[in-house]
This record gives structure tokens, C-alpha cells and sequence, in this order.
């Protein structure tokens, strides 16, 4: 069996999802994206069996993923869950709409009705690229003074879509959210990440990673998110709110796992080519 | 019709030795290798790599420089690493 392996970036994760592909019996192989160059008539003739997404450039991984699916190669995870998650208006909506609770959120083409906006929302308010990650330029407001700063500030970046102003209630979660793994059709892991020091709990900008038990509550709203997302490898991060329970706030479909092994012990990879070995059996 | 799209690419590299050699690296990845002397492209000084390394993969250099492995022309060279993009996450 062959399993490719769609790269720009080569971290922790994908060397360790290489080890695990030969440690199951199967080849690795290693598609590096910045070397690609395919005509639409071209085929491989050498394909791998399945491949497994890990750009860390969300518009490579969405458009190679198109073009591998063109192909009629199998892709982990498919375009259509890509899209959905690399879009929190798109993640946000889906959500809602499949009944599973998410941060009171809105969003806003103008700076007058995003202020207007905040206001139904209530201060403090979390303003958020749409499509971004890390926790890059999440920024929470605490007055109407501050937000209008921000979105002037987002309108003139040159981002695609700074005339788009996606708001979020700011939750006040503990000092930590979730990230529970969807890997096949368990949810197998997670851990806590936790900052006393910044309200945002991306472990890119320092949060700690401590081990979490996946209850059967947190694996039932992960698989649930995955019916809605699609997708055999998530990332499903979660608030904690004292009323209303758990809320999902986003979705990654190109997860980072590097700080979960080392806390946890739980071989992601390993589960994760289990997994996609039963998807080619198939 | 044969694709073009590099799958195990090859890459002549240059040794210790001073001998070449040539590295496949869909099948060569997990084997034991010797290190290369490749070119900072920044402060021009020799940077030892692994030789199994793929291309993508990061290489920290203490000029300060960060830096890719890259497949230039059948060698494995380094070029300056990518800056994060706005479009960089999971």
C-alpha cells in the first residue's frame, strides 16, 4: 500500500507520519507541493493508494487536494471538509445549523454595522480573520472605542477578506480550551491548552499542553462535528462555558499533534494510518 | 503519459567524501546516512544537512538564517525558508 504524504513544510508531525507509514507496512510517499507541476491531460502513473493533506499553506492544501481529487486519488481530508473548515464563517454557519452550540457570533461588511453588531453581541468582543490560524490577529475588544481601532485596522490590511468583519462573543473560558482529535471515526485524544497569561489558548502563541481524559460527552460533540465537517483527521477545538456547556469554536482539518504525543504518549500518527489502511481496504 | 510531478525525488548530492551519490527519497528516507556540506545561500558559509533530508524540511543555520532544503536542479541545496504566510495554520 502506498500513502502520500502532500507537504510544503516538512514539521515534527510529518516525519512522524512517514515513520508511521512504514512502520505499518506500507510506503510513504513524500509529495513535495513546491515542485509540482502537472498538466490537467497528466496522470501518475506511480499513485499512492490514498494521500494525506498536511500543507501548512491553507490555499496549496485546498488546491492540490482539488487537483489530486481530480485525479481520482482519495484525499485525507477531502476539499469539501478543507473549504469548510478553513472558512470560520463557513465552520460557524454549518455548525449552527446542525444544531451543535457555537460562541454567539456574527458578521458584518462595514465598519458602522459591525459596531452595531457588537453591540447586539455585547462587549468584550473577539474580532477574527476569517480564514487564519494560530490565532493570528484575534484580537478582543473591550469597548466600542477599541473595536472601531481594530476594524479600521483590519480594513487596511490587505487581506482577502478585510471588508469582512467576523465578531464572537469573548467566552469566559477558564484559562484553557479543549482540542479533542477525530481521527476515522473515534476521538481517540485531546488535551487541554492552557494560559494563565493570554486569553488566546493557540499553543503556537504559548499555550501549555496538558493531557484530557476524551469523555464520552467530548467524543460524542467531536463525531458529531465530524457528520457535519466530513473529514477523517480533525482538530476540534472547544470552549468550556459555565451555563451553556460545551461550545465548538473551530475546526482544523490540517491539525498539528506534535504537543498532544508528547503529553499524552498516544501514537496519532500510528492511529491515524490504522485508520486510513482500513479506508483503502475499503 | 508519464507525470512529471516528482514523486521520490532524486537528488545528486555531494558528500564527505567528496563522492556522489544518488538518494531516492521515497525508499531512502529511514535509513542511516552521513551528513552534506551545503552553501548558506545568506552568510555563504558551509551548513551540514542531513542527507536523507527532504526537501521542505527547515535547517536552522547560526548565521541566524532560516533555511529550506530545496531540489535545485538534481542537488540538494538550501534557499532561504519561506516567510509565514497569512494562509499558514492548521
Amino acid at each position: 500500500m502506498k500513502i502520500g504524504i502532500s507537504y510544503d513544510v516538512i514539521r515534527w508531525e510529518e516525519k512522524d507520519l512517514l515513520q508511521a507509514i512504514r512502520r505499518y507496512g506500507s510506503t510513504p510517499v513524500p509529495i513535495y507541493l513546491k515542485d509540482f507541476h502537472l498538466t490537467t491531460e497528466e496522470r501518475l502513473e506511480d499513485s499512492p493508494d490514498l494521500i494525506v493533506q498536511r500543507s501548512v499553506s491553507h490555499k496549496r492544501a485546498q488546491l492540490s487536494t482539488l487537483v489530486f481529487e481530480g485525479m481520482g486519488l482519495s484525499v485525507v481530508n477531502p476539499s469539501t471538509t478543507l473549504l469548510l473548515c478553513q472558512n470560520k464563517l463557513h465552520t460557524t454557519i454549518q455548525l449552527s445549523v446542525n444544531k451543535i452550540s457555537t460562541p454567539r457570533t456574527g458578521i458584518a461588511f462595514d465598519e458602522t454595522s459591525a459596531l452595531k453588531l457588537a453591540s447586539k453581541i455585547g462587549y468584550p468582543v473577539v474580532l477574527k480573520p476569517i480564514e487564519g490560524s494560530w490565532g493570528r490577529m484575534t484580537a478582543k475588544a473591550l469597548d466600542e472605542d477599541t473595536l472601531r481601532s481594530l476594524l479600521e485596522y483590519q480594513r487596511y490590511t490587505n487581506t482577502y477578506y478585510n471588508n469582512a468583519f467576523y465578531l464572537q462573543e469573548f467566552v469566559k473560558k477558564p484559562d484553557r480550551d479543549i482540542r479533542v482529535f477525530v481521527i476515522g471515526d473515534e476521538a481517540p485524544v485531546g488535551i487541554y491548552r492552557v494560559n494563565e497569561r493570554n486569553w488566546r489558548t493557540n499553543t503556537a502563541l504559548g499555550a501549555r499542553a496538558e493531557p484530557l481524559k476524551v469523555d464520552e460527552e467530548l467524543e460524542d460533540l467531536a463525531l458529531r462535528v465530524r457528520e457535519v465537517v466530513g473529514g477523517h483527521f480533525l482538530g476540534v477545538d472547544i470552549f468550556e462555558d459555565k451555563e451553556r456547556g460545551y461550545l465548538v469554536n473551530e475546526v482544523n482539518a490540517v491539525p498539528e499533534y506534535k504537543n498532544t504525543v508528547r503529553v499524552t504518549g498516544f501514537d496519532v500518527s500510528g492511529k491515524l494510518v490504522s485508520k486510513l489502511t482500513e479506508v483503502i481496504k475499503r | 503519459m508519464r507525470s512529471s510531478f516528482a514523486f521520490g525525488t532524486e537528488f545528486e548530492i555531494t558528500k564527505f567524501e567528496s563522492r556522489e551519490a544518488t538518494i531516492n527519497f521515497s525508499t531512502a528516507y529511514f535509513d542511516i546516512h552521513p551528513m552534506v556540506m551545503v552553501k548558506c545561500p545568506v552568510c555563504g558559509e558551509q551548513v551540514s544537512v542531513d542527507d536523507n533530508a527532504l526537501p521542505g524540511e527547515i535547517v536552522e543555520h547560526e548565521c541566524g538564517a532560516q533555511l529550506e532544503v530545496f531540489n535545485d536542479h538534481g542537488k540538494l541545496s538550501l534557499r532561504l525558508a519561506e516567510q509565514v504566510g497569512e494562509d499558514w495554520g492548521e
